[in-house]
């Protein structure tokens, strides 16, 4: 559907994207997640047409339109700031596109109608945007992107603007609106836990490359690179040195000379060599705090730093022999509520819950 | 502590209400008195509306507003049109030396207006473009952009580029875009902006001032060279009106500005408001660009007419001091010639220089005073006149020939002269004034009105010590200026314009004003009785001259030599109260004029008399002396 092809873009002489390659398949919902500055909102405005790569192709349909203006593309943007047009009602800011293809009169108020209960919005057609709440203004701005039958929908931090509550429930009308539609949705957002939410696959970007693409327990399970391990959700990062490769396994020596083991059955095991400098990724979640070992699990010496009462979880700060600090989540109830700060305990992991990270 | 912050708070409102005072009360001061039915400013005299009603019958200010209103119209439309693309440009666009251009914008705001004026005249003349109707919109065009600039920017920075972008997503192109999207936005901006730089071009003094040419005047400048013949009730009328109208522009703009800002404020509030705001903004305007429509196609008819009629007739262009020439008597020139004439006016023989040596508008006549002939003569500004072109010349009287700034008469004739007297109000003081050195009397402490001229003040010192008018040793004026130090204590006032005003009121109860006001003042009031100091009047004389590079010198003899005639000059003796030296003239005109004699003083008294001259170097004493004299 959508096909980014060596694509460049330099903002006055600096590169902010490299070399991007991506696809949207048809009726894909693709999200670029990434930290501000990462050159996701750049990448959709190319699509958009409001940018010019400096060098590359996008194909739309299998059709260059690198060239095209953002009014001769057959894509439509959801703006962050929703950009309604303030002087027109609800019914004009839905009607625009259909208006500029000089549609009969009857037709556009059929079809601005039928938008209209898409979005949930039948009798808001009269008011002014200032005179509707943020949510109502959203379901506007995509009802106005849809309105013109667009094969492709971009959608720039759409739910950035609201309160926690409100993007939870529009980020599930979201992900149903896209499924009845059944076109492609291509979704910016810094947020992981949306993206996680709502994609069929994420592209994970950082300065203007593309770390990781996957679907969501891709993303989430398997990072592969240290960065996309940090960004999404929470991780423990372990420098070290491989010491053993085998059939089964792989062992990496870290910082306080414990020695972990990962047994990753996706990992391939023949890009690593011994002495090769990794990262272990471990999830907090997956951790334990204990007071004595088991064995046949990962297990590593800690100082109880911090406790803090996240609601769901108890999250514990400790700290390694050599200082560098872990956080361990354990679902609450599950733990004894015993004080333990500054008691020297374990942490401890299965391990296949352990991903490597080639440095 | 509640006591402490009440008071605190009556503290506060007392101060409000006297910085209102300050700001307001001159200004209700001038509309009370347009309803004032008499013809001196000072006193009530009951309610009135003719001064308004006879606004409209002066023909001249009829046209200056017309003029006015066709240059703020064509004017704020140009710019209006320039600024608003600058704006939108500067908004959109990055490029090379933005800053530095986006700088420039608004200095126009900056640079003072009186450079301005000139830069603009040196510009126009350089070009050889005449100055009149074109330079005015042009000069107004130029400084309202950088107004326009603003207030369309301040506008532009509240606008989301994404709504741009949005539009052309949904497939509008750029030009739909602009129409659909940024114009209807942005209008409420544009249209305050327009109705600024109307306000601004209406209201423009200085600028205009220096690019107005012959026969287009604007109704500021109508109103400036008439107010230096005294506050007339007239002008109180139509400053009212002017008030009246440029407030009414700034408080509709200012709303319109208000009321879309407030638009954008609204939010979240759910309020089912018919689509009122814009449509009615809309309404409005689109009536007043009607009305300005009808006004400037109006006013464009009748100047295109005029303009027609000026290329295929005879032209002169006269530059003359306001107040000093009747309108029938161009009308009846104009008649018998089949001469167009120009008439452009001022109010000062400094003014008269300024435009002349900028040298943008080709006048054919001026009038000079005394002094300044000396003074146009030595800038080699004005020519020979061809007397011979002027027979009528024999009828002026051979006391006002061959005067010490144009001894052989090659470069003056004489229009009208006067004096400057004492006037005293005989029920507040009973003494007699026979002399200059009356005046020190401490008796008249605090007591007097005088002109506020340098060179007559100072001139009456060196007076009262025997010397000249024209006294140049430093070491004589040092000792008229310690003189003037003892005199201080008797000013109170001093008021070139409208000295009568004063004396009529009982605020002063000594003058020493012009003879023509002073007979204003007797007629007013009874009790007021002149006299000449017996060391010598100063003696005024205004003079026809012909400036170099005049366009119709012929024309402008013919002129000069018209107004010469007996039946011409008597009639213009009629309408202004200054003494005639066409003595041909005196045999047509009313005995109980010609008998006054502080018009017409004795020639025993004007033989005593000096007219000034030229100081030259000596100028810069006069300024210091002035100066230290005013500020201590």
């Amino acid at each position: 559907m959508v096909r980014i092809e060596n694509v460049m873009k330099d903002f006055g002489g600096q590169r902010v994207i490299e070399n991007l390659n991506l696809e949207a398949k048809q009726g894909e919902f693709l999200t670029l997640l990434g930290p501000s500055g990462c050159g996701k909102t750049t990448t959709l405005r190319m699509i958009a047409g409001f940018e010019e790569p400096t060098g590359g192709k996008i194909l739309l349909n299998g059709k260059d339109v690198s060239q095209n203006q953002p009014y001769e593309r057959d894509v439509n943007t959801v703006f962050q700031s929703y950009a309604l047009f303030p002087h027109m009602n609800i019914f004009e800011n839905i009607a625009f596109g259909l208006k500029l293809k000089k549609l009969p009169k009857d037709e556009i108020k059929k079809r601005v109608n039928e938008a209209l209960r898409l979005v949930r919005l039948e009798g808001y057609e009269g008011r002014k945007p200032n005179e509707i709440s943020g949510g109502q203004k959203q379901r506007v701005a995509i009802a106005r992107a849809i309105i013109n039958n667009p094969k492709v929908l971009l959608l720039d931090e759409p739910l950035g603007a609201l309160d926690m509550k409100l993007r939870k429930e529009m980020q599930i009308e979201l992900k149903h609106l896209q499924q009845k539609l059944g076109i492609t949705f291509i979704y910016v957002t810094h947020d992981q836990e949306e993206a996680l939410v709502l994609s069929d696959r994420i592209a994970v970007m950082n300065n203007g490359k593309v770390e990781q693409l996957g679907n969501p327990s891709e993303i989430y399970e398997r990072p592969k690179t240290k960065f996309v391990a940090d960004f999404i959700g929470e991780t423990n990062l372990f420098e070290g040195t491989v010491s053993l490769v085998s059939e089964n396994c792989i062992k990496v020596i870290i910082e306080d000379l414990s020695e972990i083991t990962i047994t990753d059955p996706l990992l391939d095991k023949l890009s690593l060599k011994k002495n090769a400098n990794v990262y272990v990724a471990v999830r907090p979640e997956k951790m334990k705090l204990v007071s004595s070992a088991k064995e046949g699990m990962n297990k590593i010496k800690v100082t109880v730093k911090e406790k803090i009462y996240a609601g769901s979880v108890n999250k514990t700060i400790a700290a390694l022999s050599k200082g560098s600090e872990i956080t361990i989540n354990e679902l609450t109830g599950n733990t004894t509520t015993i004080n333990d700060i500054s008691k020297s305990m374990f942490a401890q992991w299965n391990y296949e819950d352990g991903v490597v990270i080639l440095q | 502590m509640v006591k402490k912050m009440k008071s605190k708070q009556n503290l506060l409102s007392l101060y409000s209400f006297i910085i209102y005072s300050v700001i307001y009360i001159p200004i209700i001061i001038l509309i009370v008195f347009s309803f004032n039915d008499s013809k001196v400013n000072a006193m009530w005299q009951g309610f009135t509306f003719k001064w308004y009603l006879e606004l409209f019958d002066n023909s001249s200010i009829v046209t200056a507003m017309t003029n006015s209103l066709m240059v703020a119209f064509v004017s704020a439309l140009i710019s209006t049109a320039i600024g608003t693309l600058a704006a939108v440009g500067m908004y959109k666009y990055k490029f090379r030396g933005k800053t530095v251009l986006d700088g420039l914008l608004y200095v126009p705001i900056i640079i003072p207006e009186i450079v301005m004026g000139i830069a603009l005249l040196m510009f126009f003349s350089q070009l050889k473009i005449p100055t009149g109707a074109l330079t005015l919109i042009l000069a107004h065009t130029t400084f309202s952009v950088s107004y326009v600039v603003i207030v369309v920017r301040s506008k532009l920075e509240g606008f989301d580029p994404s709504l741009e972008e949005a539009a052309m997503d949904l497939g509008a192109k750029p030009l739909e875009t602009f129409c659909k999207i940024t114009l209807p936005l942005i209008a409420p901006g544009i249209l305050a902006g327009s109705l600024l730089a109307f306000t601004l071009s209406m209201d423009d003094v200085i600028v205009s001032f220096f690019v107005s040419g012959p026969g287009f005047t604007t109704l500021p400048l109508q109103i400036f060279s008439m107010v230096k013949f005294g506050v007339s009730p007239e002008i109180n009328a139509l400053s009212t009106l002017m008030l009246i109208f440029t407030l009414s522009i700034a408080l509709f703009s200012e709303k319109l500005r208000f009321k879309s800002d407030k638009e954008e404020k609204v939010k979240e509030k759910i309020i089912f408001k018919e689509k009122i705001n814009l449509k009615s903004i809309k309404k409005i305007a689109a009536l007043f660009i009607a009305v300005l429509i009808i006004a400037g196609v109006f006013t464009g008819c009748s100047k295109s007419g005029s303009v027609a009629q000026a290329n295929s007739e005879e032209v002169l262009n006269v530059f003359n001091w306001s107040e000093y020439l009747p309108e029938e008597v161009i009308e009846k020139f104009e008649g018998k010639y089949n001469i167009k004439v120009n008439y452009t006016t001022y109010a000062s023989n400094e003014e008269m220089l300024a435009k002349l040596m900028a040298g943008g508008a080709q006048f054919d006549i001026a009038v000079s005073t005394d002094y300044m002939v000396d003074v146009m003569r030595n800038q080699n500004l004005i020519q020979e006149i061809n007397m011979a072109n002027i027979p009528n010349y024999k009828n002026i009287g051979n006391e006002f020939k061959g005067l010490a700034f144009d001894p052989e008469n090659k470069y003056t004739v004489p229009y009208m002269w006067g004096n400057a007297v004492v006037a005293v109000n005989t029920k507040m003081i009973d003494t007699e004034i026979n002399s200059y050195a009356d005046l020190w009397d401490n008796k008249l402490n605090n007591s007097m009105v005088v002109l506020d001229d340098q060179r007559a003040i100072i001139g009456i010192a060196l007076k009262k010590l025997g010397y000249s008018f024209n006294e140049t040793d430093p070491a004589k004026l040092e000792e008229a200026k310690n003189e003037l130090v003892k005199l201080k204590d008797n000013i109170k006032i001093y008021d070139s314009d409208s000295p009568k005003t004063s004396l009529i009121n009982g605020e002063a109860a000594v003058g020493y004003v012009w003879g023509a006001e002073a007979v204003l003042a007797q007629l007013e009031n009874p009790d007021i009785k002149v006299f000449f100091p017996e060391e010598g009047l100063y003696i005024w004389q205004d003079n026809f001259v012909i400036p170099n590079g005049a366009p119709n010198k012929d024309n402008a003899e013919l002129f000069i030599n018209f107004l010469l005639e007996p039946e011409i000059s008597a009639e213009i003796s009629k309408c202004f109260p200054y003494a005639n030296p066409n003595v041909e003239a005196h045999k047509l005109m009313d005995a109980e004029t010609l008998d006054n004699e502080v018009i017409y003083p004795d020639s025993e008294i004007i033989k005593k008399g000096e007219h000034l001259r030229d100081l030259g170097e000596t100028t810069v004493i006069y300024d210091q002396i002035w100066t230290e004299l005013k500020s201590n």
